[in-house]
Parts: C-alpha cells; structure tokens; sequence
C-alpha cells in the first residue's frame, strides 16, 4: 500500500513540475503586448493598402491595357482620337510598296486592316504580335503612325524546330 | 539558447565580423559565376531563331530584374523587424539594400531599354510592367531620399520601415501586370510551375548568371552595411575595438 501511495504522490508531484515549466516557458515565448499590437497594425496597413489598390486597379482595368484588340473595335462608331491597337500580324498579310507596309492585324474573332509607311522592326513578321499607334481613316483603314513589335516568351536556337511549340 | 542564437544575429559586432570573414568568399564566388555564366552565354550559347544576337541581352536584364523585386520583398521582411522588434541592424540592411535596389532597377530599366529599340521598335512605352517597375525605381529613391532627410536617425528608420511596407504593395502588381493587362512586355519565360519555355541551351548560362549577380549584391551588401554600420555606430565603444 505505502508502495502504490509514494508512487502516486511522486507522480502528482513530477506532474505539477512540468506543468509549472511548461506555463513559465509559454510566459517567456510570449511576445510581448506592445510587440503583438506593432505586428497587427503592420498587416493591418497591408491589407487596408491592399483593398485600396484593389478598388483602384479594378476601376482603371481597362484604361491600363496598353492597347485595344481589334475585336474590342465597334465598326459602327469608329474611334476618331489616336489610339493603340494590338494583335496577331495575320499570315500571307503582309505587302511592301516602296516605303509603305500593308497588313492585317488579328486577334482570331475580328480583323482589321493596317496600313504603315517607314521601317518596321527586325521582329515584324506574321504571326507574330504587333502594336500600333494611329487612328482610323474614312475607309475604315488604319493608319498607322508607329509600329512596334512584341515578343513572346519563347527562345530558341535556329537548328530547332520552332513550329513546334507554335502548334501546341 | 534559441533566445541567444537569435539575438547574435541582430547585434551589428557580430555582423560587421561576419562581413569581414564571409566578403572575400562571396564576392570571388560571384566573380567567377558571373565570369562562366557571361562568357558561357555571349560566346557559347547559340543564337536566338527570331531576335539573332540581340536576345543576349537577357543575361544581364533578368537577373537584375529578379534582384529589383526581391531585394524590395528581403527588405520588406526587415522592416518588419524592425518595426516590431526595434532591431537596430535591421534598419541599417534596409538602407544598404536600397542602393544596391536602386542600382539592380536602373540597370534592369536600362538594358531593357536597349533591348526593345532593335526588337519592339521603340525603347520606352507606358505598359503595365514597365510603369510598375519604374514606380519601383521611384520608391528606392524615395526610401533614400527620406531617410537622409532627417536629423533623427530613430525616427527615419521607423519612417523608412513603413514606407518600405507600404511599397510592398507594388511587387505582385509588377509580378502579375503581364497577365492582368495588355502589355508590350512578354510574359515570364522562367516560372516556378511550367519547364522554361527557353531553350536549355541558353537557360543554363542564365541561371548561372542569376547566381553570380545573388553573390556579387551579397557581397556589395556587405559593403555598403559596413560603411553605414561604422558611420551610424561611430560613438559606440566596440568601434574602437573593431577599428
């Protein structure tokens, strides 16, 4: 009997042992109040900032696009300021006269027709994104004053069959 | 135990000591990285199907591209330090790290620029990407303009920390503009879920290239964290130690 009731008391007592170490470790792991209340206002900043820059991207979406897509273009009521148009250059489009440039920009649901005089650069080529700055002519024709070409996000060597990831 | 192994990092004497040991390693390392991945990439690697020799240029646009955002991201997490746990040291690395940013940006902006009068045809456009990371330009200089602005050191760091997170909020958007918007920038060629869609032959030269400009900004870190530590501390009693 007085084996079994030593044993328990030894147990009770080991227990409150660890019971007061725990509770004094998690006293020190604490951050401090004046910590805990620097960290909430930090993320409080962000997330209020986050919200704000939200609204305001959501509000200017369209308006931060670089340029319009030619199905983006209503036929009926043409846009009459100068603007930027960008798309696909369509294959067998392109026509040199002397300095002029003529082709079709794509975006696979509606076309338009360009028109373009001076040099374009080394990556103008069709199938392959272009961007325009210009305005419409009375023929629905646009007149291009700038031309730029994008390039994607594919490097490749020249002994490499490129058409490849252009199918897939 | 923790508590000390923790607590030897924020002392700016055991930093400075480290610099010293660690500076001629990490700066040799770069050199050499730098040296392979620039050589390997201008004279080895093969020529780009549609852009020739003008695609070379991305061994020095992307790795001070991806060295603009993340500094602007480890800066972020000092100034939480700072901010939270008033860690003197962190303060100082955020002022080191804005210049080297501020230098990472300008030369990312710059070979860009260079880049796309060849291949886009003009070297400057108002796109998402190149707008957003200009206003991250604007924002290192403005971390630096500030915190030389005043007289309190205590209070331009807290003020610079807080700037810093606020201007946190720009690096998704820098991240992100080329899905979210019409740009003339491409979309990014290296992601952490697709293979790159760049050629193996030229990725290898480039990841080697983004290790060398890791090590050599380290090393310039280093540097520039010693001359703001010596002139921040300059009336503390080690200095005269450690000078």
């Amino acid at each position: 009997m007085e084996c079994v009731w030593t044993r328990n008391i030894t147990i009770i007592y080991i227990l409150f042992i660890v019971i007061q170490k725990s509770e004094r470790q998690k006293k020190t792991n604490q951050m401090l109040e004046h910590r805990k209340n620097r960290l909430k206002n930090i993320f409080l900043i962000l997330l209020f900032l986050s919200i704000g820059v939200g609204f305001i991207l959501y509000s200017l979406n369209s308006k931060i696009d670089l340029y319009l897509s030619p199905s983006e273009i209503d036929f009926q009521n043409l846009p009459t300021t100068r603007i930027k148009l960008g798309g696909v250059v369509k294959k067998n489009s392109i026509r040199y006269e002397q300095t002029l440039v003529n082709f079709t920009l794509t975006d696979f649901s509606g076309e338009i027709d360009v028109i373009f005089e001076g040099i374009p650069p080394d990556l103008f080529k069709e199938n392959s994104g272009a961007v325009v700055l210009g305005r419409f002519s009375l023929n629905k024709l646009f007149v291009a004053e700038e031309l730029f070409a994008k390039h994607d996000e594919n490097y490749m060597p020249p002994n490499k069959n490129i058409s490849s990831i252009y199918d897939s | 135990m923790l508590k000390n192994f923790i607590n030897q990092f924020a002392s700016p004497k055991t930093y400075l000591k480290r610099c010293d040991k660690y500076f001629i390693f990490v700066f040799s390392a770069g050199l050499i990285f730098l040296a392979v991945g620039w050589i390997w990439g201008i004279f080895y690697s093969p020529t780009d199907v549609q852009q020739g020799d003008v695609y070379r240029i991305i061994y020095l646009h992307v790795p001070t591209s991806i060295y603009a955002q993340l500094i602007y991201w480890i800066m972020a997490f000092w100034a939480m330090i700072h901010l939270v746990w008033r860690v003197r040291l962190a303060a100082y690395l955020i002022k080191a790290a804005a210049y080297i940013g501020l230098l990472s940006t300008f030369l990312a902006l710059f070979s860009g620029s260079i880049w796309g009068i060849p291949t886009w045809g003009t070297w400057w456009q108002w796109d998402a990407r190149i707008t957003s990371t200009l206003i991250l330009f604007l924002m290192y200089l403005g971390l630096i303009t500030l915190h030389n602005s005043f007289n309190n050191f205590d209070k331009s760091d807290r003020l610079m920390s807080i700037l810093v997170i606020v201007g946190t909020i720009n690096l998704p958007i820098i991240k992100k503009s080329v899905d979210w918007w019409s740009t003339l920038h491409q979309p990014a060629s290296i992601t952490l879920t697709n293979s790159p869609s760049i050629d193996i032959t030229m990725f290898i030269p480039l990841m080697i290239s983004i290790i060398a400009f890791g090590f050599l900004y380290i090393s310039m870190g280093f540097l520039m964290s010693k001359i703001i530590i010596l002139t921040r501390e300059k009336n503390k009693t080690w200095i005269d130690q450690y000078v």
